[in-house]
């Protein structure tokens, strides 16, 4: 065993490193919601002119339906960097554990938001369209992009994260074997 | 304190507990440090979220083990338990000093060592905390658990391992 406390290797590449990481991270986080926080305004800036220009009814709704989708996903964003910003390795194992396994759940309550963020860009859309064989159109191609990114989604989730939740699953029962 | 300071303080006084927590769960050099780094980054990451609510000492268990836990992950299946030939702490798991005298012999050692490493992750887990001396209900504050169940935890552990070694030698013999 050792009794001294001799620094670890490598400690000041690290500390560089780790600086360097979360302020690529800030960078990257502010980048993102600075996004959503931009397009939220245009968009209403957008029902605003359309609405003085007289533009019809189903414009102006769309600029809303677009304006809301751009504001639920600048707060989803913001809540889902907050919370997944890094994991808390200091908490007991069993709530670490606990949350890892609700944090690789393939669905979750919260992504109901985006959802409904996504069934706003939809209805924005939709409202865009001047004949019904546009509707059809863009509901097709809407639907089949939406399709084919859950799926994908969901391919992931099991390749990467479902092991992972597989094993926090595991050791959540056997630390709770014993009760 | 910036972070910085507070980091190199927290990592200067704890460099020893880190390192042997690593060693526990890997036999080559290599590893250790790929594992001690592990640890540092989630020191690192998780020291905005000190509020001194628990001993440091227990927060950086709970880090460390946490990480062995994530870190292992990767190789789930492969993760070893490595403890040295140290009489005491061999007397620790088997509660037994003469029987932890004999361990010493060679065989009996890989033995123990062998039979450490059929344990569940969980199981090595709790097995390095008391090797590192904590008392139960430090180590219940580490798992999040209460501390009568880490006492029924550690005594069947002990016991399996007993009536495994004992096994073992009356085959040998």
């Amino acid at each position: 065993m050792l009794h001294s406390n001799p620094p670890l290797s490598g400690m000041d590449q690290l500390i560089h490193k780790l600086k360097n990481e979360d302020e690529n991270y800030a960078r990257l986080s502010r980048g993102i919601q600075i996004f959503y926080w931009i397009m939220a305004p245009v968009y209403l800036i957008m029902v605003v002119l359309h609405a003085i220009e007289g533009s019809s009814l189903n414009e102006i709704l769309g600029g809303i339906f677009f304006f809301l989708a751009m504001l639920i996903f600048a707060l989803f964003f913001r809540n889902y960097y907050k919370e997944y910003k890094y994991v808390d390795y200091s908490q007991p194992t069993l709530v670490m554990l606990k949350k890892a396994a609700y944090r690789y759940k393939p669905f979750q309550l919260k992504i109901l938001w985006a959802f409904l963020a996504v069934g706003f860009i939809n209805a924005g859309l939709s409202l865009s369209a001047t004949h019904m064989a546009d509707l059809l159109e863009i509901q097709l191609v809407f639907w089949s992009a939406m399709a084919m990114a859950v799926l994908i989604g969901l391919w992931r989730w099991k390749v990467r994260y479902k092991p992972i939740r597989d094993a926090a699953l595991n050791m959540i029962r056997e630390i709770e074997a014993d009760y | 304190m910036k972070k910085e300071e507070l980091f190199n303080k927290i990592v200067a006084e704890n460099s020893d507990r880190i390192r042997r927590i690593c060693a526990f769960y890997n036999a080559n050099t290599h590893d250790q440090q790929d594992m001690c780094q592990e640890v540092l980054v989630n020191i690192w990451n998780s020291l905005d979220n000190f509020r001194g609510e628990s001993a440091l000492s227990t927060w950086i268990y709970r880090i460390a083990v946490n990480t062995s836990l994530q870190y292992t992950g990767k190789a789930y299946k492969n993760m070893k338990l490595i403890v040295n030939a140290d009489t005491g702490i061999l007397s620790n798991v088997l509660d037994d000093g003469e029987m932890a005298h004999k361990q010493l012999e060679e065989e009996q050692f890989e033995n123990l060592q062998c039979e450490l490493n059929m344990l569940s992750v969980i199981d090595k887990a709790l097995i390095s905390l008391m090797l590192e001396g904590l008392s139960m209900k430090e180590i219940a504050e580490v798992i999040g658990i209460t501390e009568p169940n880490v006492k029924v935890k550690i005594h069947r552990i002990k016991a399996q391992l007993k009536i495994r070694l004992k096994k073992k030698n009356y085959v040998t013999q």
